[in-house]
C-alpha cells in the first residue's frame, strides 16, 4: 500500500537517457532564473580570474622590484624610493583584486542562493498545488508522511542542483582546466609533472567518495536497524516487561549498537585515511615541483617569481579536486529526489492532468491576488437556481454498485432517491456501506457501475468545483485546520463577513463556547484542533456547513461520547442545520432518525428497508433489531 | 544537573586511553607541516638566482637567509627526500589522531547510548507517558551525536589550533618580528568575523529550522484534510497559506545563506589582507634585504595553514552550544526515577502456585479515581472474568494485579506474598499477560512466541501455536514459523495478532494468564475454539479473563462486572444472568448483534 522511499541511488547513474529527460523537465523551473543563473556563472568566472591575479601580482613583484633590488643592492643604481613606490603600487593594485574576489563573492553567494531559493519556492508551490488537486484515492494508497516528505526533504535536495549543483560543479571543473592552462602557459615542463599526479588525485578522490558513501549507506542501515529496534521496544515495552526481557532487550541492542559503532569505524577510518592520502599525493607533486622548478631556475629556463606563482597556483587546482566528487553525490541525490517528485507530477489530477507549467502559473498567479490583496476565490458562488421542478429528485443513486481498489463490494446494486427538502437518515450496523454514500455522491470516489444524479445531472458530468460548492459535508472526523476558529468557519467562503460568522455560529451553538474563549473567533487552533473537546469541534463543523449554504447537506453523526450538556447543544444544533434542508443524514442519535421522512436501512452493502420509523418498527425486520440494539447500548 | 557534562564525564575514562593516543598525535601531524613550510622557504631562497650572486651583505635575519649560496638542483632533491620524509610521517600522525580521537568520540557515543537503552528499560510506559517516542529516539541519535562531537571533532580542531598558531606566529616572529606583528590583524580580524556571524547564523538557521517545520505541517495538514478541503473547495486557500510559509522559509534561508556567504568571503577577504600586508611591508623588507623571497612565499604558507584551525574554532562554538542543549534533553530522560520500585529484600518463592487476592484495591491516576474497594479471591488454577463497558478500570485492574503498574501496599497477593515484595524476576515468571493492544516485534514468527525467553524449544512453540489456533495459519506462510512479520514480512490479520500473543503467554508456561480482552479481533468461532483449547491447558492454572463479549466469560467461575471503578455485579454466568443487571443486558445486546450478523 505505502509506496517506500527508494532511498538508493545507483552509481555512474547520471547520464542516461531517462537523466537527461529528467533534466530536462526541472530545467522548466530553472527557465524564468536563466538571466540570474548566467550572471551567477560570470561572477564565478570573475573571480576566477581575480584568484588568479593574486599569485600573478606576487610574480610581478619577486621577479619586479625584489630582483631589482637583489641585483642593485651595494651598487649606486639601488634606488629604494622608487622600490618602494612599485611595491606599493602593486599593493594597491592587490589591494583592488582582494577586494574584488569579497565582492564577486558576495554578489554571487547572494544571487545564486536567491534564484536557487525561487526555484525551491516555485517547485514547492507547484508539487502541494498539484497534489491538492489529485483525487483522494489518490490519498487512500499514499501515506501522508510520504508525501510530505516529497514537498520538504525532497525538494530541498532538489534545490542543492540548483544552488551548489550544476553552476558549481561547471566552475569546478572550468577551474581545473583554466588553472592548469595557466600553469601550462607558466611552464610546460611543470605542467607535465602535474598533468602525471592530478589524475591520481582525481581517481583518489572519487574512489574515497564511493567508498565513504557505500559505508555511509551502511551507517544509515544500521542506524535504522538501531531506531527500529529502540522504537519497538520503546512501543511495547509493556509486553518487554511483562516478560521480564530488559536484559535480553539491552544485549540486542548491545549488538545493533555495536554494528552500528562498527559501521561507523569503518567511516572514520575512510576519513581518516582520505585526508592524509591526499596530503601525501599533493606534497609529492610540490617536491616534484621543487626540484624541476630548482633545475629551471638553475638553467635559467624559469624565473623565481614565475616559480612562486605556479607554487601558489598549485592549492587551486587540489581544491576543486577533492570537492568535486562531493559534488557529484549532491548531485546525484538531487536526481533521485526529482525522480520522487516528478512521480507525484504524473499522477493524474481529478480532472485530467495539467502540465507543470500551468501548475505553476497558476500558483503565482494566486499568490499575485494574494499580493494584490485579494484573496482567491472571492466570487460568490452563483445563485443556485431554484429547482421550479421541485418534483424531481436532487439526488438520485441508480443500481451503484462499488468496491474499494480490489476489494470486496461495499455497496451492492442501490437505489434511491432524494426529493428536494427531504430529510433522508441513512442507518446500519458498522461496514454496511453508510459513508461510502457519502463519498460517492462528492465524487471523492467514482462509481464504475450504476449511476449518482445530482439535480438531475450524472455526477460524474459536474465539475468539482461546482458539486462541492452545492453539497457541505460534516464529517464524522472532524478535521480542523491549525488556523484560527474564525479562518476554520470561513473554509468554504473566506469572504463571509465577521456578523454572518456570528450569526452561524450562533445558530449552531458554537458561540456558546467561542465567545468564552480569551481571543473569540481569534483563537488559534493547535494541529487538527487539538485544543477543542470533539463536540466543539463538530460544532464548528456545523457552522462550517451552515455559512455554505449548501443545497444539500451531508451530515455523518459522530459517534464518540460527549458530555451531557454538549451533546444537548448538538442536539438542538443537528435541528437547526437539517431545519428546510435537502440531507442525507448517517445517524446514531436516535432523534434524528425518527425525525426523518425517509430511513434507509443499509445491511452488508445492501439498501434492505426503506421507510419512516413508524413504518419500518411495523416490520420488525432489521431496523426493529437495530433500534432494540440501540436502546439496550443507551441503557443506563 | 549538578555540573555540566557530568555524566559524560563519567563515560571518559572508558575511552580515555584511545583518545590521549590521538591527542599525543596532534603536536606531530599539525607541528610537521610548519617544519616542512620552513624548509620549502629555505629551499626557495636556495635556488633564487638573485640571492646566490655572491651576495654577502645581504645576510637578515632567519633559517634561509644565512645559507647564502646557490643550491644545485641535487641538494633541493635531498631537501625534496627530507619533506617527503615529514611529509609521511605527519600523514601517519594525522591518520591516528583522527583515527583515534574521532574513533574514541564512537566509542564513548556507544556506551552512552547503551546506558540509555538500560535506563528506558527500566521504566514503565506511565514514566515515560510524557515524552513521545519519536522524541526519545532523536535523543538517542541526535542528542548523543552532538554531545559526541563535542569530545571528538570539536576537541581535535582546538587542539591544532593551540598546536598550530601559536607555533607558526612563532616562525613568523623569528623570520620578522614586525611583520609578525601586523599577521595578528588577519588573525584577529579572522576570530572577530567569526565571533560576530555566530549569534545571527544561529539565529536564522534555527528560524529556518522553524519555518520549515511549518510548512511541513502545513503539508501535513493540507494532505491529512483533504477531503475537508476537496468538501470545501478550498484547495486554493490552503494553497495560498502554503505559499505563505514557504515564503517565510525563503526569507530565512536566504538570509541564512547570505549570511554564510558573507562571511566565507569576509573570511576570505581577511586571509587577502594578510597576504597584502606580506607584499608590501614583507616586499619592502626584501628590497631592503631584511627579508628573502623563500621567507616571503613561507610567510603566505604559514598564513594560509594557521589561519583554517581558527575557522574550524568557529564551528566548534556552534558545537558547544548544540552539546549542551542536548545534554540537558539526555539528563531529562535520565532524570526519571522508575515508579515500579524493586523491593529491597525480595521474596523468592519458586514455583509460585497462583493463588491470587485482592482486598480494599482503591487506586487513583493522577487524582482521577479509577477504582474503589476491589476485593476479591481467587484460588490457584481457578478462574475469573471481569466485564463492565469500556472505561470502567477493567485494564487497571489488570495492570496492578500484574504489577505493570505499582499497586498500593498490601493491595495484591500472590500466593499470601504481598506483590511488592515478591522478587520481580518470579513474579514474570509466575504471571503472563496477554494485553488488550497487541503488540508483535519485527522479527520471525517463532521468535514472536518464543518472547518470554531462549529456553523456550521449537516444541514449546509449536504446542502453544497450536493452542492458540495459529499453527495452521502459520503453515500457510512461505516460511512457516521462520516467518518474518512487520513491514519486511507479512503482516497479520488482527485475530491473527491477538492468536499470537496468546500463543506467546502460553508458552512461557505461566501459572496465572491474564487474558486482557484479548479476543475482540477473533470471530466468534475461532473465539469459541480458542477457548475450549484454553480450559484444556488452563487446567491447574489460574485465569483471568477480561473481556467485552459474554461467550468468553461464561465458563469462569466467577464474573466479576465493574462501573465507575466499583465492583457492581459479582457471580457465575447463570446466577448474574437471573439477576437482570447490566451483565443480563449486555447478554441481551449481544444475543441481538449476533442475530444482526446472521441475517
Amino acid at each position: 500500500m505505502i509506496s517506500h522511499d527508494t532511498d538508493q541511488y545507483t552509481f555512474n547513474r547520471i547520464g542516461g537517457a531517462s537523466d537527461r529527460k529528467l533534466l530536462r523537465r526541472m530545467l522548466v523551473f530553472a527557465r524564468p532564473h536563466v538571466a540570474a543563473l548566467l550572471t551567477s556563472v560570470g561572477l564565478l568566472m570573475g573571480g576566477l580570474a581575480l584568484r588568479l591575479a593574486g599569485p600573478w601580482i606576487i610574480r610581478t613583484a619577486i621577479d619586479g622590484p625584489i630582483a631589482t633590488a637583489s641585483a642593485t643592492r651595494g651598487t649606486p643604481a639601488f634606488d629604494l624610493d622608487a622600490l618602494t613606490a612599485e611595491i606599493t603600487r602593486l599593493g594597491a593594485i592587490f589591494l583592488g583584486v582582494a577586494a574584488g574576489i569579497s565582492l564577486l563573492a558576495v554578489l554571487r553567494e547572494w544571487l545564486m542562493n536567491r534564484t536557487g531559493q525561487s526555484i525551491v519556492l516555485s517547485i514547492r508551490d507547484a508539487i502541494f498545488h498539484h497534489t491538492l488537486r489529485l483525487p483522494v484515492t489518490w490519498f487512500d494508497s499514499h501515506h501522508v508522511g510520504w508525501t510530505v516528505t516529497r514537498t520538504t526533504s525532497d525538494v530541498d535536495a532538489l534545490s542543492e542542483l540548483f544552488t551548489t549543483g550544476v553552476a558549481t560543479i561547471a566552475y569546478d571543473i572550468l577551474t581545473i582546466i583554466v588553472v592548469l592552462g595557466v600553469l601550462t602557459w607558466l611552464s610546460p615542463t611543470l605542467a607535465v609533472a602535474a598533468l602525471l599526479v592530478l589524475p591520481l588525485m582525481i581517481y583518489v578522490s572519487f574512489r574515497f567518495r564511493l567508498k565513504a558513501r557505500l559505508a555511509y549507506r551502511e551507517t544509515r542501515r544500521s542506524l535504522s536497524m538501531l531506531n527500529g529496534f529502540l522504537q519497538e521496544r520503546l512501543t511495547g515495552l509493556d509486553v518487554v516487561r511483562i516478560f521480564r526481557r530488559q536484559q535480553a532487550s539491552e544485549q540486542r541492542f548491545a549488538q545493533l549498537n555495536g554494528r552500528y559503532w562498527a559501521d561507523n569505524m569503518a567511516t572514520v577510518k575512510h576519513f581518516s585515511l582520505f585526508f592524509p592520502m591526499v596530503d601525501v599525493l599533493s606534497w609529492s607533486l610540490r617536491v616534484g615541483t621543487l626540484i624541476l622548478g630548482a633545475w629551471l631556475i638553475s638553467n635559467e629556463r624559469l624565473s623565481l617569481g614565475t616559480f612562486v606563482m605556479y607554487w601558489m597556483l598549485l592549492d587551486h587546482v587540489f581544491e576543486p579536486i577533492r570537492e568535486l566528487a562531493e559534488r557529484y553525490n549532491v548531485l546525484q541525490a538531487a536526481m533521485a529526489a526529482g525522480e520522487r517528485i516528478f512521480g507525484i507530477f504524473d499522477a493524474a489530477e481529478e480532472v485530467g492532468p495539467v502540465p507543470v507549467e500551468q501548475c505553476v502559473a497558476a500558483a503565482e498567479r494566486e499568490a499575485a491576488a494574494e499580493d494584490a490583496g485579494l484573496a482567491p476565490g472571492t466570487q460568490k458562488p452563483s445563485p443556485r437556481p431554484e429547482s421550479a421542478a421541485s418534483q424531481l429528485p436532487l439526488v438520485q443513486f441508480e443500481g451503484v454498485t462499488f468496491a474499494y481498489a480490489k476489494g470486496p463490494d461495499v455497496l451492492k446494486d442501490v437505489s434511491f432517491s432524494i426529493m428536494p427538502g427531504q430529510r433522508v437518515a441513512v442507518v446500519g450496523h458498522t461496514g454496511a456501506g453508510k459513508t461510502t454514500l457519502a463519498s460517492l455522491l462528492c465524487r471523492f470516489h467514482e462509481t464504475a457501475n450504476g449511476t449518482v444524479r445530482f439535480d438531475g445531472r450524472d455526477v460524474l458530468h459536474i465539475p468539482h468545483a461546482e458539486l462541492r460548492r452545492r453539497i457541505a459535508v460534516v464529517q464524522q472526523d472532524v478535521f480542523l485546520f491549525s488556523d484560527t476558529i474564525a479562518a476554520n468557519v470561513r473554509m468554504g467562503d473566506p469572504s463571509l463577513s465577521d456578523e454572518r460568522m456570528a450569526q452561524v455560529s450562533g445558530a449552531v451553538n458554537a458561540d456558546r463556547f467561542i465567545d468564552k474563549l480569551p481571543e473569540g473567533y481569534a483563537t488559534p487552533l493547535l494541529e487538527r484542533g487539538a485544543n477543542l473537546s470533539s463536540g466543539q469541534r463538530q460544532l464548528i463543523a456545523f457552522a462550517r456547513a451552515l455559512a455554505s449554504e449548501p443545497e444539500l447537506l451531508i451530515l455523518d453523526e459522530a459517534t464518540s461520547s460527549v458530555d451531557s450538556e454538549t451533546e444537548a447543544w448538538i442536539e438542538s444544533a443537528t435541528a437547526t442545520l437539517l431545519e428546510g434542508r435537502t440531507s442525507l443524514v448517517i445517524a446514531h442519535r436516535l432523534s434524528t432518525v425518527v425525525n426523518a421522512d425517509q430511513i434507509l436501512v443499509m445491511h452488508k452493502g445492501q439498501l434492505r428497508e426503506v421507510g419512516t420509523h413508524d413504518e419500518l418498527l411495523a416490520q420488525r425486520g432489521l431496523y426493529h433489531r437495530l433500534f432494540k440494539l440501540h436502546l439496550a447500548a443507551a441503557a443506563p | 544537573m549538578a555540573r555540566p557534562f557530568e555524566r559524560a564525564l563519567r563515560y571518559f575514562p572508558k575511552v580515555r586511553r584511545r583518545w590521549l593516543w590521538g591527542m599525543a598525535a596532534v603536536p606531530l601531524a599539525s607541528g610537521l607541516p610548519l617544519a616542512v613550510i620552513s624548509i620549502v622557504g629555505h629551499v626557495v631562497d636556495g635556488i633564487d638566482p638573485t640571492q646566490g650572486a655572491g651576495d654577502a651583505a645581504g645576510g637578515g635575519a632567519g633559517l634561509g637567509a644565512g645559507s647564502g649560496a646557490s643550491m644545485s638542483p641535487f641538494d633541493a632533491a635531498g631537501w625534496g627526500g627530507l619533506i617527503l620524509l615529514l611529509v609521511l610521517v605527519a600523514a601517519a600522525a594525522k591518520f591516528a589522531m583522527r583515527y583515534c580521537i574521532t574513533g574514541a568520540s564512537r566509542d564513548f557515543e556507544r556506551i552512552y547510548r547503551q546506558d540509555l537503552f538500560a535506563h528506558l528499560m527500566s521504566l514503565s510506559p506511565r514514566d515515560l507517558s510524557g515524552v513521545r517516542t519519536g522524541d526519545i529516539m532523536s535523543r538517542s541519535v541526535a542528542d548523543i551525536e552532538a554531545v559526541r562531537m563535542l569530545l571528538g571533532p570539536a576537541v581535535m580542531y582546538n587542539a591544532q589550533a593551540i598546536v598550530v598558531v601559536p607555533t607558526a606566529l612563532t616562525l613568523m616572529g623569528l623570520l620578522d618580528p614586525l611583520l609578525m606583528a601586523v599577521m595578528l590583524i588577519p588573525f584577529v580580524g579572522l576570530a572577530l568575523v567569526i565571533k560576530v556571524a555566530a549569534r545571527p547564523t544561529q539565529r536564522w538557521s534555527q528560524a529556518a529550522q522553524e519555518h520549515l517545520a511549518d510548512v511541513s505541517i502545513a503539508a501535513q495538514e493540507g494532505f491529512s484534510g483533504i477531503r475537508v478541503l476537496k468538501a470545501s473547495t478550498a484547495e486554493p486557500r490552503a494553497g495560498a497559506l502554503f505559499r505563505r510559509m514557504g515564503r517565510k522559509l525563503y526569507d530565512a534561508n536566504l538570509a541564512l545563506a547570505t549570511l554564510r556567504g558573507v562571511t566565507s568571503a569576509a573570511i576570505t577577504a581577511v586571509k587577502e589582507l594578510g597576504v597584502l600586508a606580506i607584499l608590501v611591508l614583507g616586499g619592502w623588507h626584501v628590497v631592503q634585504g631584511q627579508l628573502t623571497s623563500g621567507q616571503l612565499l613561507q610567510f603566505i604558507m604559514l598564513l594560509g595553514f594557521a589561519l583554517w584551525p581558527l575557522i574550524a574554532i568557529g564551528w566548534m562554538l556552534g558545537m558547544w552550544h548544540r552539546a549542551v542543549t542536548g545534554y540537558n534533553r539526555l539528563e531529562e530522560l535520565f532524570s526519571i526515577a522508575p515508579s515500579v520500585d524493586r523491593a529491597s529484600d525480595p521474596v523468592r518463592t519458586e514455583p509460585l502456585r497462583g493463588e491470587l487476592s485482592v482486598s480494599g484495591l482503591t487506586f487513583a491516576w493522577d487524582d482521577q479515581p479509577v477504582l474503589h474497594d476491589i476485593s476479591f479471591e481467587l484460588p490457584a488454577g481457578g478462574s475469573l472474568g471481569i466485564t463492565g463497558r469500556t472505561g470502567c478500570g477493567k485494564s487497571t485492574l489488570v495492570q496492578l494485579v500484574s504489577r505493570l503498574v505499582e499497586p498500593p501496599a498490601g493491595s495484591v497477593r500472590l500466593d499470601g506474598h504481598d506483590v511488592r515484595l515478591l522478587d520481580p524476576a518470579s513474579l514474570r515468571r509466575a504471571v503472563s499477560v496477554v494485553p488488550q493492544d497487541t503488540f508483535l516485534f519485527s522479527d520471525s514468527i517463532r521468535n514472536n512466541i518464543a518472547f518470554a525467553g531462549d529456553h523456550i524449544n521449537d516444541e514449546g512453540v509449536q504446542r502453544a501455536a497450536k493452542l492458540a489456533r495459529l499453527h495452521e495459519d502459520i503453515q500457510g506462510f512461505s516460511d512457516g514459523y521462520e516467518q518474518l512479520l512487520g513491514e519486511r514480512g507479512v503482516t497479520l490479520s488482527g485475530g491473527q495478532r491477538q492468536r499470537t500473543a496468546i500463543a506467546r503467554a502460553l508458552a512461557a508456561d505461566p501459572s496465572v494468564i491474564v487474558l486482557d480482552d484479548c479476543l475482540s479481533a477473533v470471530d466468534s468461532v475461532t473465539e469459541q475454539e480458542i477457548l475450549a483449547n484454553l480450559r484444556r491447558t488452563l487446567e491447574g492454572r489460574t485465569a483471568i479473563i477480561v473481556s467485552h463479549r459474554v461467550n468468553a466469560l461464561r465458563l469462569a467461575d466467577q464474573i466479576l462486572v465493574l462501573d465507575e471503578g466499583r465492583i457492581i455485579e459479582r457471580g457465575s454466568h447463570a446466577e448474574l444472568l437471573a439477576a437482570g443487571g447490566l451483565y443480563a443486558e449486555i447478554a441481551e445486546r449481544q444475543r441481538i448483534e449476533e442475530e444482526l450478523e446472521a441475517l
